[in-house]
């Protein structure tokens, strides 16, 4: 009964959505055909889209196995929490809170106070269309309501790891992010398409873009920080065509910020940002339902289906196609302005904004290089880790350069001596950084120190900018400082703080793997690790053997951590869960293998890993979570 | 000019995504096909006759090779069809970390399409042949060269064509 | 359908990531980072996009020992790679051999980086 209601407002979302669609169309014949205007029916579209899903999710909770996909991802011994979020642990159900969440930005767009409204109603009337389209898309290939008969007595189960609060949280923020440049999309397309003369636009492009930005900095990283202390070996990057996926719209969102900085103040630069708010958004479907086709061969995939496969490419066709179509055809009515110089504040943030689309471009060619190559040649060959990571550093050097010496660049043009004799002191404190940074690693692989002495550089610059507002003369005064330097300053500290704990983890990572016996103390990175033994525990829906760790230092108990290896009833799968200890110069990071059957009867396997300053890559990203937020802010008070 | 090369760029994209759905990821086709057959090295079983390289390099006839276990559901899958196959055709057994005993008990039950055996017991003769899996067949023409290999076990699909192959 | 479900039974499901065991690992440490760097560079054929180090996997484990058996016979690097190579095809490999199909792949985003450099700095008269 649930189910059918599900489907039934599923279907009333498809209709009103269609007559957002249809209705203008349909008024250039008859001007009194529109019954309901374009906010009225996004608020309806919503209000049915939430109550579907609210449906599935009773469905889930109550272990309704009527449903194909509650018996599929959903087990009565699961815990309430992940009953509930196991909604989204499967296709169609994380497409359908896509969908929630497509409609739900459209809701707030439609009560948000916008002085045009021209751009108001013409971006809702791009945002139902597209929501028609998804929801025809669910109907037609991904219904989430279709029953299963006889239902069964009990279901296959979530798959265990992804039983864990990471799942709580990760996919959710990852469409708020995606589903966010939907509205950039939307917004940009109606300017093109309707010829909105007006660049009130960027002012309303700005929010969404830095809300989505934010959203998908927050969702990337917690996915990474959730395969870093799940997968039970310490990586927390793996080059997987998702994980790629969703950073290409993360990079072109990234240049897109940083071109809407330059429309907002000098009024260049517009159609980069029309074009960029057109390829972010196809980035994010492509994202989203690239693995979802079976085109490529990824941890994170779906079940394939090729009618789904067929669906997607056409739907992206269509948005593509439409945004780049009007794109070029605006070309008259939205001339090209761009007169930028090499050396200013607007050259430097374009020369970033190129490297991030290059770096975007190669990791796309990367990703989808076999699919392309295997077509073409008939050959079979893989583009993984160490192709990606060799085109890492060429590009992001350059990035960072920039980032350290933009924000002293002036608008407009400037002069290179002018600047270099600007900055005195300040090439001078990069010189002693440079050098001091360089002693204290010079063991350590080059280019690890090299990316060690940019990152402190642009954490020096960014401080150094602060003392722009502090007045010496006639008494040590702090001026205010002005909320988008703050926001610049707190995001690029972060890519700093970032790239050390990257750089830290991946490069200078210690580790010792052996069998240990009970009270042998291993010695790893000053740490002495002393095993304890393993004990049997029971779960929820689980059994585990947990070990015992404790921890000393100088002799000295730290701490003790209890990593485990869990057996889970229903599915037989074996989850190995590390337990870490984090600290601000690294983790120690333990995972136990298999018990020695062979040689002695107490012996296990233990993993134990020292990873230099890893929780320094999530401060980082929060720092750069922030400044999006601080920018966010500014840019909706502004009104 | 620009629109052209907009729709150009769409129509290709959509040309390989298309391709790309109607491919199979997941089979990764034999990098020794068309070459000679590779050295290896094989343990003798206990209860079956035993062949090495040379062997398969006797008589001027094509030959069949096929990689199982005893251990290994999708082997038992295309037994029937390698009964039916060995008929007609030699062919030539490597068991992959597998135990004489248990190997010789199921034969026993199921019948023996393998003229010989050889035990190959850290994995180093599979990796010679460009194994990842069980069950994968080569068939060797009469000049000892690998001229097919099918990844995954014999169906009936396959076995027809394997007999064209051999024909 | 059956085809797929076949394909999957074929594919012997491996445990989760485990990677390297205590007696794979080489006393030499210099060979046994050799081992480990030839290793990031080895796919594992029957897993989704993980190499040969971490993955539980059959012949993910034959792969390793198989590597450090040959370090241990003097081989080099290049002679071990360029042996899987030969068994298993251009796939095994995490980069793609530098040859004229592959060439694209590093040279279409130096192009793409000149063109970019190209329209946002030409000047309009």
């Amino acid at each position: 009964m649930i189910a059918e209601l599900g489907i039934y407002f599923l279907i009333l979302t498809l209709m009103f959505s269609s007559f957002g669609f249809s209705q203008p169309i349909f008024s250039i014949f008859n001007k009194k055909i529109i019954f309901f205007s374009q906010e009225r029916l996004s608020t309806l579209i919503f209000i049915f889209t939430f109550l579907s899903f609210f449906c599935l999710t009773y469905s889930f909770t109550i272990s309704d196995f009527s449903l194909k996909v509650v018996t599929n991802n959903s087990n009565t011994q699961l815990p309430l929490i992940y009953k509930i979020t196991g909604v989204w642990g499967n296709h169609e159900g994380s497409i359908l809170l896509w969908l929630l969440v497509m409609t739900f930005f459209g809701f707030l767009f439609s009560i948000q106070e916008i002085n045009n409204k021209e751009i108001k109603t013409k971006t809702l009337y791009i945002q139902n269309s597209l929501i028609f389209l998804i929801s025809l898309f669910i109907i037609l290939t991904s219904n989430p309501f279709q029953r299963s008969f006889p239902p069964e007595i009990e279901g296959s189960d979530l798959n265990p790891l992804l039983q864990d609060p990471g799942l709580i949280i990760h996919p959710p923020l990852l469409y708020l992010g995606y589903v966010g440049f939907s509205i950039v999309y939307s917004i940009s397309l109606a300017v093109l398409l309707f010829k909105i003369n007006s660049n009130d636009f960027v002012k309303v492009l700005k929010p969404w873009v830095f809300a989505s930005w934010t959203f998908l900095t927050l969702g990337i990283g917690l996915g990474s920080w959730w395969a870093y202390y799940e997968l039970g070996w310490g990586g927390f990057w793996f080059w997987d065509p998702v994980e790629n996926a969703s950073l290409l719209p993360w990079l072109t969102a990234s240049a897109l910020l940083h071109t809407i900085i330059i429309s907002e103040k000098r009024k260049l630069l517009l159609r980069w940002t029309l074009l960029l708010s057109i390829i972010t958004f196809t980035l994010s479907l492509l994202g989203t339902f690239l693995v979802r086709s079976g085109v490529l061969i990824s941890v994170h995939a779906f079940a394939n289906d090729p009618s789904r496969g067929l669906f997607i490419l056409l739907l992206l066709l269509l948005v593509v196609g439409t945004g780049l179509f009007f794109y070029v055809k605006s070309e008259n009515f939205f001339p090209k302005r761009n007169q930028i110089h090499l050396i200013s504040k607007e050259g430097a943030i374009s020369l970033n904004n190129i490297f991030m689309l290059t770096l975007s471009f190669t990791i796309l060619l990367g990703t989808i290089y076999p699919l392309f190559s295997s077509i073409i040649f008939n050959t079979k060959i893989s583009v993984g880790a160490p192709f990606f990571n060799s085109i890492l550093a060429p590009i992001t050097l350059p990035l960072v350069i920039g980032m350290i010496f933009g924000p002293f660049l002036k608008w407009g043009n400037d002069d290179l001596i002018n600047l270099v004799s600007r900055l005195k002191v300040l090439l001078f404190i990069f010189l002693f950084s440079a050098l001091l940074i360089w002693y204290l690693n010079y063991r350590g692989p080059v280019l690890s120190i090299i990316f060690f002495i940019f990152s402190g550089l642009i954490i020096t610059s960014s401080l150094f900018e602060l003392t722009n507002f502090i007045s010496l003369k006639p008494k040590i005064k702090f001026k205010k400082v002005p909320m988008k330097n703050i926001s610049q300053l707190v995001a690029h500290i972060g890519i700093g703080l970032l790239i050390i704990g990257a750089t830290g983890t991946s490069v200078l990572k210690k580790e010792k793997i052996q069998f240990q016996d009970p009270n042998q103390v291993i010695l790893i990175s000053k740490f002495e690790v002393k095993f304890m033994g393993v004990k049997n525990i029971e779960g929820p829906n689980y059994i585990s053997e947990m070990g015992e760790f404790q921890i000393f230092k100088n002799g000295r108990f730290l701490k003790s951590l209890y990593p485990e290896k869990r057996f889970y009833n229903s599915s037989d799968q074996v989850t190995t869960e590390a337990a870490i200890y984090s600290t601000i110069i690294g983790d120690l990071y333990i995972a136990i293998g298999d018990k020695n059957l062979v040689d002695k009867d107490k012996s296990w396997t233990t993993r134990i890993w020292f990873n230099p300053f890893t929780i320094w890559i999530w401060i980082g990203i929060l720092f750069l979570s922030f400044g999006g937020l601080i920018s966010l802010i500014k840019s909706v008070r502004k009104k | 000019m620009k629109y052209f090369f907009l729709i150009f760029s769409l129509l290709i994209f959509t040309f390989f995504f298309y391709k790309g759905l109607q491919k199979d990821p997941t089979i990764i086709p034999s990098n020794l096909i068309e070459k000679q057959i590779p050295n290896f090295k094989l343990r003798k079983t206990e209860f079956f006759s035993f062949f090495d390289k040379s062997n398969l390099l006797e008589h001027r006839e094509p030959k069949i090779i096929n990689f199982f276990a005893s251990w290994c559901p999708p082997c038992k899958v295309e037994h029937p069809n390698l009964m039916k196959l060995s008929e007609k055709f030699k062919i030539y057994g490597v068991a992959k970390k597998d135990n004489d005993i248990k190997i010789y008990e199921w034969l026993k039950e199921s019948g023996n399409p393998y003229t010989a055996i050889g035990l190959d017991d850290d994995g180093s003769a599979s990796i010679n042949w460009g194994v990842y899996g069980l069950p994968e067949t080569f068939i060797v023409n009469n000049q000892g060269k690998i001229i097919y290999k099918q990844i995954g076990p014999i169906t009936n699909n396959e076995l027809k064509k394997i007999n064209n192959i051999l024909k | 359908m059956k085809f797929l479900f076949i394909t999957l039974l074929f594919f012997y499901s491996a445990e989760k990531v485990k990677s390297v065991e205590p007696n794979e690992i080489l006393e030499n440490e210099q060979l046994e980072k050799v081992a480990r760097e030839i290793g990031k560079n080895l796919r594992c054929l029957v897993c989704q996009n993980e190499d040969i180090e971490n993955s539980n996997a059959d012949i993910a484990k034959d792969l390793r020992l198989l590597v450090r058996k040959k370090l241990l016979e003097g081989e080099s690097k290049k002679e071990i790679i360029d042996f899987v190579h030969s068994r298993y095809g251009d796939f095994v490999l995490f980069s793609p051999p530098l040859r004229f199909d592959t060439l694209a792949l590093w040279i279409l985003p130096l192009v793409f980086f000149l063109f970019l450099l190209y329209l946002f700095f030409r000047r309009k008269n």
